[in-house]
């Protein structure tokens, strides 16, 4: 037997469900368990023969449905209410389960209508109004610790976000006296003079400066350079010696 | 200060703060009881309306704001940017109808409801701060319980809770403890 499978999307096992109910027009409190489990399996073979991944929710669905399916078969089993037997319907889950899902359905396309109309409404975004505001006055009140507890808890909260940026690796900038002094004696190669400053501007580091400080005092001693300054604190005249 | 004045001064509140205001601020603001505010903001909303005027008062819990007339979305489109908001799926407004009904509401009740798993609804539903965890039910592994927010209310243009339809068949509660 072929069956007709629509290709429309369905939200899970109770829509489709839903949907074949519809369709057979069957009358959801004596669902013909065997007719919707059949349609409901060739529902799922025909999604797997189309290579679409079927949701295990699907292949659950149809094993219950298949489960009632048999139970159906069997004689009914039957309790005691209220002093009065009562046949069990192996039914009567998935029913009470279809309905509140229905219910919940047709509350989505109310909801939905409603969505329609009131997305229609502007708002004005909340006034920018700090330029009516005097500057002066809302400083008054703010102390130095106000601004740096501030700057803290962005940091803080910036870390938090970018929890990949947390983490540093900081690598402190070798230099060895051996390359400064050379750098100096290329330098001197090239002009006569040369002063303290040209050497730490281009410097990134403080302790670089250090490091051409040291290995210049290093080619005094070795009598490899003069150094002279005109004034205190002025800058340092680097002159080759010889 | 007469009705006049006070609701002239509501509507330059409302009009300058341009968010959601509510009551309770604009009666600290103008000295006046909360009662009274309440029944000017309604007079607003009714001369607006009754007076077809272009602004309404979209009220939702206590809080108040001035927004345009849906109906006159056509018009108003064609000055401003295309949103970029999307229309709910049916996926996330079956899980928005469910936390809406049975809130408090644990994700393995609307999972069962569903038939699927809602994961994703729920967090498409809690970005755009349609719901939000109200708290956690007391049960083995604490789950997070979700309820609807104000938001929700001004997306679907409904003032308070209580005016959500009501809906038969609605007091099965079974499903809750799961």
């Amino acid at each position: 037997m072929i069956y007709q499978v629509s290709m429309e999307a369905f939200e899970g096992p109770l829509d489709l469900l839903l949907s074949l109910i519809d369709k057979n027009e069957i009358d959801i409190y004596d669902i013909p368990v065997h007719v919707v489990t059949e349609q409901f399996i060739a529902h799922i073979q025909v999604w797997e023969e189309m290579n679409l991944d079927v949701a295990s929710d699907f292949i659950l669905m149809a094993a219950t449905l298949l489960e009632i399916k048999s139970k159906m078969l069997l004689p009914k089993e039957s309790v005691i209410v209220d002093g009065e037997e009562v046949e069990l319907d192996p039914r009567e889950e998935l029913v009470k389960r279809l309905l509140e899902y229905k219910l919940f359905k047709d509350i989505a396309e109310d909801l939905k209508k409603n969505e329609a109309i009131f997305s229609r409404i502007y708002y004005k975004p909340q006034e920018d109004v700090s330029d009516f505001r005097d500057p002066f006055d809302e400083l008054s009140s703010i102390e130095l610790k106000d601004l740096v507890s501030t700057l803290n808890t962005i940091l803080q909260r910036f870390r938090y976000e970018n929890p990949s940026d947390q983490i540093f690796d900081l690598e402190r900038e070798e230099i060895s006296m051996e390359e400064c002094a050379e750098d100096i004696q290329d330098r001197l190669s090239i002009n006569r003079a040369l002063k303290f400053s040209e050497l730490a501007s281009v410097c990134r580091t403080k302790s670089r400066i250090i490091a051409y400080f040291l290995s210049l005092l290093e080619m005094m001693r070795m009598r490899l350079v003069f150094v002279k300054q005109d004034l205190k604190n002025s800058d340092l005249i680097i002159e080759k010696r010889g | 200060m007469d009705d006049r004045e006070a609701k002239s001064i509501i509507e330059g509140l409302l009009f300058t703060f341009g968010d959601p205001l509510e009551s309770k601020e604009m009666a600290r603001v103008l000295e006046l009881p909360h009662k009274e505010v309440i029944r000017l903001l309604k007079e607003i909303k009714d001369e607006l309306d009754f007076d077809r005027r272009g602004i309404r008062l979209v009220k939702f819990n206590d809080s108040y704001q001035l927004g345009t007339r849906p109906e006159h979305h056509q018009w108003i489109k064609s000055i401003v940017l295309e949103r970029n908001t999307k229309a709910l799926s049916n996926a996330a407004l079956e899980t928005l109808s469910i936390i809406a009904y049975r809130q408090p509401v644990t994700k393995a009740v609307i999972d069962h409801i569903r038939g699927v798993k809602s994961d994703r609804s729920i967090e498409t539903l809690a970005m755009r701060r349609l719901v939000r965890e109200t708290g956690r039910l007391d049960k083995p592994g604490k789950p997070i319980l979700y309820g609807t927010t104000d938001e929700f209310l001004k997306y679907f243009g409904l003032e308070s809770i209580d005016q959500l339809p009501p809906v038969e068949g609605l007091t099965d509660t079974e499903y809750r403890e799961e």
